[in-house]
């Protein structure tokens, strides 16, 4: 196992208290170091921390006061004692008596010490050195002779070397050792405690997320597109969070679309099917009717011929349907786009067609404004537009005769065309399906020969073509009226 | 002559079958609405009944379903 494979629960609480845990022990390490080394090592160490710490005797000031007498003291010529007063304060301060002489002859004696005492000690300390100083438990004693100068200084006094504490400062001293104690094992406690808490709130602001994603993961591969995460973070998860949600809605929306495709497809084949069948079963019954001599007399016989052919002649127009619409869904048909003037394309559409739709029963009404509206079309597709729009309308007209308006109207950047005729009409919730290929409201698909279902289907693939948008909707007083909206590329006043 | 009550909304194929029938000496009666022809069949006095599935009104197999309810008769 590869610690990658661990947890990150468990590496990130891993991680956090080795963050905790190593410098706490470094700390340990050099406190316990540095107590032992100055606590349990000889009285020469302990000298030095006095030495090194003034507070704890007088020895760093004596030790000053001894230097400069010194110094003074090397100076050629009678010394001046105005200059060697302030050491003298400090040395008679802490008990030690001083003493200058020259040339056998006292310059300075501490007021109220004995010459002789001080001479005495210093010989019995120091010997016959002319530079000694002996400091220790008990006394205090430092003789200098000048080589240079013949200045001889002696200062002597019963001062110990370290201040005793009293019983006072040692139970402060406990007391305050004892705390330090207890103050670095609470900050310990405090510190692994804080980042016990730490490491589980960032585990969690990070474990959170990842078990939405993985629960959503799974939702998804049940095929459930529907689940969403709720992380709403603006840091790296929640932003990995956000993307996994949009490729989680491109996802369904893929699949919406698939399936969409695949119900169009089912029902196109369908529709094929049917719509194929139909016409062939007539063609093949009346080839049968002759064949087995049920058509016995002449005109019968003709009757059947002519039935055959009817029937090819569907079959021929269903499949050429077929096929402009599939070069249509596959984007094979090339669209020449030109500019247009719409206005005057529909007069002179009105006009020319005006008699032919009359003889099949269709009256046109338009009325010509001198408008100049330009949009692009091409024009064949578009004629195909027109004709299977007013196809359909003579399809299904009430009685013998049907009328359609032509409508044109300019809507801010584009142009609406309606066609609306007074048919049988279709029932409300029946339009948006008017457009879907081989949809017929009529579910027993009574009449093959009287729509194949894919004329409005092709209407609608031309008009996306053209950049433009398709619906139906009912006419006033009853019918349909079918309205297309194309974008205006110029218009003229 | 036995009759026979034909519904088929599909004009050609209606003709079609009646000309078979009537060249086996049937009387055939032709529907082109299913409910008409159902309406006309439990009316009406038939030896059969030939009903197209796909019909506009009610379709066949409806229709022929209340047609055995209301009749004791084969399907």
């Amino acid at each position: 196992m590869q610690i990658r494979d661990i947890s990150v629960k468990k590496r990130l609480l891993f991680a956090n208290f080795m963050m905790v845990f190593i410098p706490v022990c470094l700390l340990l390490l050099i406190g316990t170091a540095a107590y032992t080394g100055l606590r349990f090592t000889g009285a020469a160490q302990q000298r030095e921390l006095v030495m090194l710490w003034p507070d704890k005797g007088p020895a760093l000031s004596v030790q000053f006061a001894v230097s400069s007498l010194r110094a003074r003291a090397d100076k050629k010529g009678v010394p001046k004692l105005r200059d060697m007063q302030e050491d003298f304060q400090i040395l008679e301060a802490q008990g030690i008596s001083t003493m200058v002489l020259k040339d056998r002859q006292v310059l300075y004696l501490t007021p109220g010490a004995d010459s002789g005492t001080i001479q005495e000690a210093v010989r019995k300390s120091c010997g016959d050195s002319s530079s000694m100083l002996v400091w220790n438990d008990d006394e205090f004693a430092f003789g200098y002779t000048s080589p240079r100068s013949g200045t001889t200084i002696l200062a002597a006094g019963s001062v110990a070397f370290l201040a005793k504490d009293s019983a006072q400062d040692r139970s402060n001293r406990d007391f305050w050792e004892n705390m330090v104690f207890v103050i670095l094992g609470t900050a310990i406690v405090f510190i692994i405690a804080w980042g016990i808490y730490l490491s589980r709130l960032l585990s969690g602001q990070i474990l959170e997320p990842l078990a939405a994603l993985r629960l959503a993961a799974s939702e998804i591969r049940k095929g459930n597109m529907d689940v969403s995460l709720g992380v709403r973070t603006q840091d790296e998860l929640g932003e990995t969070c956000q993307a996994f949600d949009r490729m989680r809605r491109e996802l369904k929306k893929a699949k919406d679309t698939q399936e969409r495709y695949e119900q169009n497809r089912k029902e196109l084949i369908a529709g094929i099917s049917h719509d194929l069948s139909t016409p062939l079963t007539s063609v093949k019954g009346y080839a049968s009717g002759i064949l087995d001599g049920i058509a016995k007399t002449q005109a019968k016989q003709r009757h059947y011929m002519e039935m055959i052919y009817q029937k090819a002649c569907t079959m021929e127009k269903l499949v050429e349907n077929l096929f402009i619409f599939s070069k249509l869904d596959l984007d094979r048909i090339p669209f020449h786009l030109e500019p247009v003037e719409i206005y005057g394309y529909f007069a002179d559409f009105a006009e020319d067609r005006k008699s032919f739709l009359a003889e099949r029963g269709l009256e046109l009404c338009f009325q010509p404004e001198h408008r100049q509206v330009t949009v692009l079309l091409d024009r064949i597709q578009f004629q195909r537009v027109l004709e299977n729009l007013l196809e359909n309308s003579i399809k299904y007209k009430q009685g013998e005769a049907i009328r359609v308006s032509l409508g044109l109207e300019k809507q801010a950047a584009h142009v609406k065309l309606s066609f609306a005729d007074n048919g049988i009409g279709v029932a409300e919730e029946e339009l948006p399906k008017l457009f879907r290929s081989f949809y017929r409201t009529d579910p027993a698909r009574t009449n093959v020969a009287k729509g194949s279902g894919l004329g409005l289907a092709i209407v609608r693939q031309i008009i996306a073509g053209l950049q433009g948008t398709i619906w139906a909707e009912q006419t006033p007083g009853g019918g349909l009226t079918i309205c297309i909206l194309l974008p205006i590329v110029e218009e003229k006043a | 002559m036995k009759k026979i009550l034909l519904v088929e909304d599909d004009k050609g194929i209606a003709e079609l079958e009646r000309d078979y029938l009537e060249a086996s000496d049937l009387a055939v009666e032709i529907v082109a609405d299913g409910t008409e022809g159902l309406r006309k069949a439990l009316t009406g006095i038939y030896d059969l009944l030939l009903l197209d599935v796909m019909l506009p009104g009610a379709d066949g197999s409806r229709s022929a379903v209340r047609f055995v309810r209301s009749r004791s008769c084969p399907f």
